[in-house]
């Protein structure tokens, strides 16, 4: 089976089941926007050519500074052209149950993208129509099977996989586990390993899909919950292991107002712990406070080589802080350091930093009538790069069809490895228009001024006015019109 | 001044005239005309007996005949004016004086008024204020909603005065109106009708009270202000309502049916399956929602979630479909609205993506997003290795292995392994060892062996 067949397959399987239905819901998303930048360019000039410039560097002859590990050349940086794109995706949601069979349902997630603009430089995947999520469930009390393009989701991130999936449940509920076996999807996205997109650098890539298969327990027990799962890759081309991990985590809530987390991930193919966190959270009057320690390491796929160049873990603290001054008044305060563990390296010629901290204090006044104004003091030091920043929002609910929004602010970003700090200010509105249950306008416009400090012009650009705008269309059965309650983090209210 | 104050005074005159001009006379002049008439009956014969209650135009022109008075235009109702009240002059007994309800105590001739329940009840003995009555004596005097005429209208419905009975703190609730309905319905019927039971309650077949009231759309005249029972009040009910209801599912079924929560639940609770399946009332699921729980308000919520999320996937399966996951986990390029990023973040991005505050991989796969967008702006070592680009470290290239061993996931944005295989590859490379910590050859080669043999010739390890 191809790889543009299967989702085909998938799909004819799930159209006449959808059409078939008595309850189904189908969610249109339409979304546009216009977006620019100029990149660089690199070039390279004889050796000859170059002169030491004001900078006390030395520079080509208009003014680029260079840089000379040769004899014969030198390399340098200067500005690319200047890129526009319109991205714009149609995303469908449809679900549909009532099909003749208790429990049974079906649900799709496709998107269809493209660049409107000439010359088509914005990322996408390399197929104009992709499958997000395509399956048949059939739940019932003690089990559950899902068959299709799904994601397999847990403290091990996202996983897709083409193929099936199912739980058992007992002790009314409390404990579920599941098995699922099938073809896997490159991490967080819709493509396989194999896929031509996943190698823009034109670098070493797998041909074959990998195999994937795993499995997940949780019980839940009163104020204790535990959840662990485990996955494993192997290669289409010579079975050996590509992924394999386990994670175990859980909530213990001790009294209605502190509760305690912690969970980690060990990565059985290479023998290191990957992420772990443990962390406590208490409310107590008008105070909220939770604190956390955890490590952080990457892990990578050993279909590539990068595991093997041992990359290390940080570990941090972190807390936040809470007070609900006034009953429209509430003020936050976050605050985590972090210490990267020993490379075992040495490096006299480059000095590189090894700690970091960022701190956070913000407050958020919700006044009557909708209106939401919240602002946000960031202070950081990091590794790499960091950038300090305040920012602010309002939003403002006129009436239950309107919402409307304004956002700003300034952020300067030093980079540790370039001489480039940047500087952007920036400045958005924002309207939604919810014309009824079913239809919702949204239209933003955003300006960007960026200015990077470098002794020469060799420079990135983000100065560009964003224009973004979206549909939402929710076609359903009579029962099943109401939205449900967004899932979107703080920054996105 | 002298013209302000001309302005001022004309202009109270004509207010005034316009305002005396439009009080007109609703009633007769009982009082102007008290020396005429020496009895009620006399105008008001129907009071006694089957003729009208008011007197005809003809009985008027006698004196306002257009030369002796100037003539009046008077039309008489006709039958009693339209109301609730069981009250009919003529069974009423006869010997009543008029007076005694239709003027105050002492009052002259004639000097009447419209009779007040006060008067009522004060010659029958009652010294109670008319809404503080017991609730079984409305029908005493008054006909039900449902058989009061036409002529009262929704208007007048909703003008209804409340009793002091359904201010009492637990009227809404806990047994309040409900034990009182059982006392006395047909008192409750004086103002509602079944409509106004079932904007609450879903099955009026289920209360008896309910069902033994008629029907009439007028009830829904007065506005439910009825507050949920005690418990729905307490500050933790959003995580407590799921024991209660599995404890008395059946009180829940007083007022709630599967959709109120399905509104908030993505799949039915098992105790809700004996709710009933569907509502007509069609502002109660919107009316049911809440708002998120109380941690999800907090200000690093966005980087804490995910451990909750693993630990009880079942509890976030409760409000949330998987696919408004996706929404932020699955982003696309075409997000310019309010998203998971905050404005601004496509410059901040080199910050957050060095120190790994959240993990960009995700919801990002990094070939495909970092690699191609780095790709195009120019930024990756396209061909080959450039010097200049990290210029802040002048001698970067020999002196890398700690910036690379703690942001290998920022180096592999914009390199490709052929770019360090160039130098640590052990066979076609210059041997530059690249392992480090916890590097684990045994297991990597019994797992994988061909990445191994990336670098190393097959046999050579």
């Amino acid at each position: 089976m191809t790889r543009r067949a299967l989702p085909l397959a998938l799909a004819a399987l799930l159209l006449p089941g959808l059409a078939a239905a008595q309850g189904w819901q189908l969610r249109l998303d339409a979304r546009t926007q216009s977006a620019s930048y100029r990149g660089w360019q690199v070039d390279s000039i004889p050796v000859g050519d170059t002169a030491t410039g004001s900078s006390g560097l030395p520079e080509t002859p208009d003014g680029y500074i260079v840089s000379c590990t040769g004899t014969t050349m030198c390399d340098y940086w200067r500005p690319g052209a200047a890129r526009h794109g319109l991205p714009t995706t149609l995303t469908a949601d449809a679900a549909a149950w009532g099909l003749g069979v208790a429990g049974l349902s079906l649900k799709l997630r496709a998107r269809a993208g493209a660049d409107l603009a000439e010359g088509s430089p914005w990322y996408g995947p390399d197929k104009s129509v992709e499958l997000i999520e395509g399956y048949a469930d059939l739940d019932r009390a003690r089990y559950r099977v899902r068959l299709g393009r799904q994601v397999v989701d847990g403290r091990l991130g996202y996983w897709g996989i083409d193929g099936g999936r199912a739980w058992l449940r007992a002790a009314d509920g409390a404990f579920e586990a599941s098995g699922y076996a099938g073809w896997g999807l490159a991490r967080a996205s819709n493509l396989t390993v194999a896929s031509d997109a996943l190698d823009p650098l034109g670098d070493f890539q797998t041909a074959h899909r990998q195999g994937a298969f795993g499995g997940t327990a949780a019980y839940r027990a009163g104020r204790a919950s535990l959840a662990a799962q485990y996955h494993r890759e192997v290669s289409g081309a010579d079975y050996g292991v590509t992924i394999e991990r386990a994670s175990l985590g859980g909530e213990f809530v001790a009294t209605r107002h502190l509760a305690f987390t912690g969970g980690a991930i060990y990565d059985v193919a290479s023998g290191l712990w990957g992420n772990w966190d443990l962390g406590a959270s208490a409310n107590v009057g008008r105070f909220g406070v939770a604190g956390r320690v955890r490590q952080y390491r990457p892990l990578f796929d050993l279909w590539t080589i990068w595991q093997a160049f041992s990359p290390v873990p940080y570990r941090a603290v972190d807390g936040t802080l809470t007070f609900r001054a006034l009953r429209s008044l509430t003020l936050r305060a976050t605050g985590e350091s972090y210490r990267f563990a020993e490379t075992e390296t040495s490096t006299p010629l480059v000095d590189v930093e090894r700690v970091g901290w960022r701190t956070a204090f913000g407050a958020t006044w919700s006044a009557t009538s909708g209106l939401i104004v919240d602002g946000e003091l960031r202070r950081e030091f990091g590794v790499g790069a960091y950038a300090n920043s305040v920012q602010g929002s309002v939003s403002w609910t006129p009436t239950p069809r309107w919402l409307l929004r304004a956002n700003g602010g300034h952020l300067e970003r030093p980079l540790e490895y370039r001489y480039d700090v940047s500087t952007l200010d920036w400045f958005g509105v924002g309207a939604d228009w919810t014309m009824d249950q079913r239809v919702t306008f949204g239209l933003a416009v955003d300006r960007w001024d960026e200015t990077r400090d470098r002794p020469d012009a060799s420079t990135f650009g983000w100065d560009q006015t964003r224009v973004a705008a979206r549909l939402t269309w929710l076609l359903a059965s009579n029962a099943d019109q109401m939205r449900l309650p967004p899932g979107r983090p703080r920054g996105s209210r | 001044m002298k013209r302000a104050l001309l302005l001022g005074g004309i202009t109270l005159s004509l207010a005034g005239a316009v305002l005396f001009a439009r009080r007109i006379p609703d009633r007769f002049d009982h009082p102007k005309h008290a020396r005429l008439f020496p009895s009620c009956v006399s105008c008001h014969a129907g009071t006694t007996s089957p003729a009208a209650l008011l007197p005809p135009a003809t009985a008027c022109a006698t004196c306002h005949d257009g030369k002796e008075q100037r003539t009046v235009d008077w039309t008489p109702r006709e039958g009693p004016r339209p109301s609730n009240l069981t009250f009919d002059h003529r069974v009423h007994p006869e010997n009543t004086d008029c007076l005694s309800c239709h003027a105050d105590e002492g009052a002259a001739w004639m000097q009447v008024r419209a009779a007040t329940p006060t008067n009522c009840f004060a010659c029958h003995g009652t010294r109670t204020e008319h809404l503080a009555q017991p609730d079984s004596t409305c029908l005493t005097c008054h006909v039900t909603l449902a058989q009061a005429p036409a002529a009262i209208t929704i208007a007048r419905v909703a003008a209804f005065p409340s009793p002091p009975s359904h201010a009492a703190a637990n009227f809404g609730a806990g047994g309040g109106h409900g034990a009182l309905a059982k006392e006395g319905t047909q008192s409750c019927a004086t103002c509602h009708a079944q409509e106004f039971c079932t904007q609450c309650h879903l099955d009026p077949a289920a209360t008896p009270t309910i069902a033994a009231l008629a029907p009439d759309p007028r009830s829904l005249a007065i506005p439910v202000a009825l507050t949920g029972p005690s418990t729905h009040q307490a500050a933790d009910f959003e995580r407590a309502h799921g024991r209660q209801a599995r404890s008395s599912i059946g009180s829940c079924a007083t007022c709630h049916a599967q959709p109120n929560c399905t509104a908030c639940h993505v799949t039915l609770p098992k105790p809700a399956e004996r709710l009933a399946a569907t509502d007509p009332r069609p502002t109660w699921a919107a009316a049911g929602r809440h708002g998120p729980p109380a941690n999800h308000d907090a200000a690093d919520w966005e980087s804490r979630h995910a451990g909750l999320a693993s630990a009880r996937p079942q509890n976030c399966a409760t409000c949330h479909a998987r696919s408004e996951c996706l929404e932020c986990h699955r982003p696309d390029a075409a997000q310019g609205l309010a998203g998971y990023h905050a404005a601004g973040f496509l410059v901040s991005h080199p910050a957050q993506a060095y120190g790994r505050q959240s993990s960009c991989a995700d919801c990002h796969n990094t070939q495909s997003f970092c690699q191609d967008c780095h790709q195009q702006s120019g930024v990756v070592a396209s061909s080959r290795l450039a010097g200049g680009f990290h210029d802040a470290k002048p001698a970067f290239a020999l002196g890398h292995g700690q910036a690379a061993r703690q942001s290998l996931e920022s180096c592999v944005s914009c390199h490709a392994e052929r770019d360090c295989m160039s130098c640590h590859a052990a066979t076609r490379g210059r041997g530059f060892n690249p392992h480090g910590p916890g590097f684990n050859p045994e297991r990597l080669k019994k797992k994988n062996p061909g990445m191994c043999a990336a670098c190393h010739a097959a046999g050579s390890i």
